[in-house]
């Protein structure tokens, strides 16, 4: 789907960016801040250009002037922190969106907006201006919009961002159940739940640690095999130990001491899980 | 037996609710009789339960449209297109305000009578910025909710931006003329128009280059100086305004008119808000 890209806008560039999908499914993008998660999403999304490679999404390069129509019809886009006017009715926005995007008419449109606001619990809001949301659900009308119709791709920045920790779980799994019939491509900085929705990871590298500032992709695979990266470098040692200079480690429940790096006395390795194979991406162990 | 069958028993067998006796003879009826098949099909493109019962709960959940949108489909618009022109709450207060302060300023300008018709000068060459401003400043990418959704969106970027000229240039056309009645202008009330028409145009097909405000800032100061270097160079100071002038301005707006048709398939999808 994704094929050499290479994309530059203000501050960040990305390099050879290649991964590609086929029908269904949630691509999980992870990396720092500043890596151009967001620059690439909205590339995905025909918001800009890219300055080389192409993005295809069934066989049709983007960038060609030609396809777009059609292309935008099967493109659901969610950016992060969408602000609707404040006064906008939820309805409205959805229904305004829809327009934009389904060509329907009126009953047929207006059903699927039903559709999705019942699918996010947002019908009792539908009347309310969006001021009037809770950030959380304020959130959950951004990724609504984005998977009416459904498309065939949904391009979600940071779905999961700016939510309490039950309703995150609860967006999680309306995402992973949209995912039976459209591609997701989302970018989250969670990486753990990122790893349980996704079928596909792509991790982005620091802008720093690559040349002349550019980010490219560090690793792209399976949830499990990113976990894998870290087969053998992760270790646990029971509460009280220190961790040695050049380590990287931290606490996690009950005072159990968790890291990579150079190994303390009495520590033992342990599976590793998805988090641990992106830190090790991102610091190189 | 032709006759016999009602439009009940084609119901009731149009749901599956005969027993298999009956059923089996209303099919055989249905093979021989056409016109029992054409009210099998009546019936059956009558609208189901659970469609007229979404028809009610969509009528009375959902909220009323914005006045912007009840107008412009009252106008005649488009179901679609009043929701896409009328979702923006663009007539905010501080559009209306800069179209009242123009308004207000057009009629100092030109209220000095001792000046006979040279007065309406600054009211006509306010007026037609009036036009472009108000499409600027209405949809202003501050303006557009979401604005990248729109621009992701297949609904060509041409498309949207001339539905919402549509709904947003009446009313400044109205404050317009009312201005222009107000200051007894005659004809010169509706002087404006054509030149006005002519740098909307402008604007919108510069609008595939820069965004809509920048594109409305360069026809504007154009305008400007054009006018100003009009003014101190001809002796008639309306010269731009008179008949001949308008033939001008008629050539120039349909210019602009035929270069966005022209280049509509690039302007669809390269318009910038």
């Amino acid at each position: 789907m994704l094929d050499d890209v290479e994309l530059s806008r203000g501050e960040v560039t990305l390099r050879n960016v290649r991964f590609s999908t086929s029908g269904g499914g949630v691509v999980a993008l992870l990396g720092p801040n500043g890596c151009g998660k967001t620059t690439l999403l909205r590339a995905m999304a025909t918001v800009t250009g890219v300055d080389s490679g192409s993005i295809r999404v069934d066989g049709l390069d983007i960038a060609d002037v030609s396809n777009r129509e059609t292309v935008r019809s099967w493109i659901g886009y969610g950016p992060q922190a969408t602000r609707f006017h404040a006064a906008t009715k939820v309805f409205d926005a959805l229904d305004y969106v829809a327009t934009l995007r389904l060509p329907l008419e009126q009953r047929l449109r207006q059903r699927e907006v039903w559709r999705m606001l019942d699918q996010f619990e947002l019908r009792e809001e539908a009347s309310r201006t969006v001021g009037e949301l809770s950030e959380g659900n304020r959130q959950r009308v951004t990724i609504a919009q984005a998977m009416m119709g459904p498309p065939r791709v949904a391009i979600l920045d940071e779905p999961l961002v700016a939510l309490d920790p039950e309703i995150r779980m609860a967006t999680s799994a309306s995402i992973s159940a949209l995912a039976r019939t459209t591609t997701i491509v989302m970018a989250s900085h969670f990486v753990e739940e990122a790893a349980s929705l996704a079928d596909l990871v792509v991790v982005l590298a620091k802008p720093s640690s690559v040349d002349e500032g550019a980010s490219s992709v560090l690793f792209a695979g399976t949830p499990a095999e990113l976990a894998g990266v870290g087969d053998g470098k992760v270790w646990q040692a029971p509460p009280g130990t220190f961790d040695l200079p050049g380590s990287s480690s931290w606490r996690t429940e009950k005072g159990v001491l968790r890291g990579i790096g150079p190994r303390p006395f009495g520590a033992e390795i342990t599976p590793p899980r998805a988090i641990d194979g992106y830190l090790i991406l991102q610091r190189g162990f | 037996m032709t006759a016999g069958i009602t439009d009940e028993q084609l119901d009731a067998y149009r749901l599956g609710r005969l027993d298999a006796e009956s059923d089996a003879a209303v099919e055989e009826m249905l093979m021989t009789n056409p016109s029992a098949r054409t009210r099998l099909n009546a019936l059956a493109s009558q609208p189901r339960l659970d469609d007229l019962w979404f028809d009610i709960s969509n009528e009375i959940d959902r909220p009323r449209p914005a006045r912007l949108e009840r107008i412009a489909t009252r106008l005649g618009a488009s179901e679609a297109a009043g929701r896409l022109a009328g979702a923006t709450p663009s007539l905010t207060r501080a559009w209306i305000g800069a179209l009242c302060a123009l308004a207000v300023l057009s009629l100092i300008v030109s209220s000095d009578a001792a000046e006979g018709q040279g007065r309406f000068i600054g009211f006509l060459v306010i007026a037609p910025l009036m036009l472009i401003g108000a499409v600027a400043l209405a949809y202003r990418r501050s303006a557009e909710p979401a604005h990248e959704i729109a621009i992701a969106a297949p609904v060509g970027g041409l498309r949207l931006l001339l539905w919402r000229v549509a709904a947003v240039a009446p009313v400044a056309i109205l404050v317009n003329v009312g201005v222009g009645i107000i200051l007894r202008g005659g004809w010169f009330s509706i002087a404006w128009l054509l030149p006005g028409v002519a740098l909307t145009f402008a604007a919108l097909a510069l609008s595939a280059t820069y965004s809509m405000v920048k594109s409305t800032t360069i026809v504007g100061v154009a305008w400007i100086l054009l006018m100003s270097i009009v003014v101190s160079a001809a002796t008639d100071n309306l010269i731009a305004f008179r008949l001949p002038a308008q033939l001008f301005w008629a050539i120039a707006a349909s210019v602009g008119a035929w270069v966005l048709w022209h280049r509509k398939e690039h302007l669809e999808q390269a318009v910038r808000w």
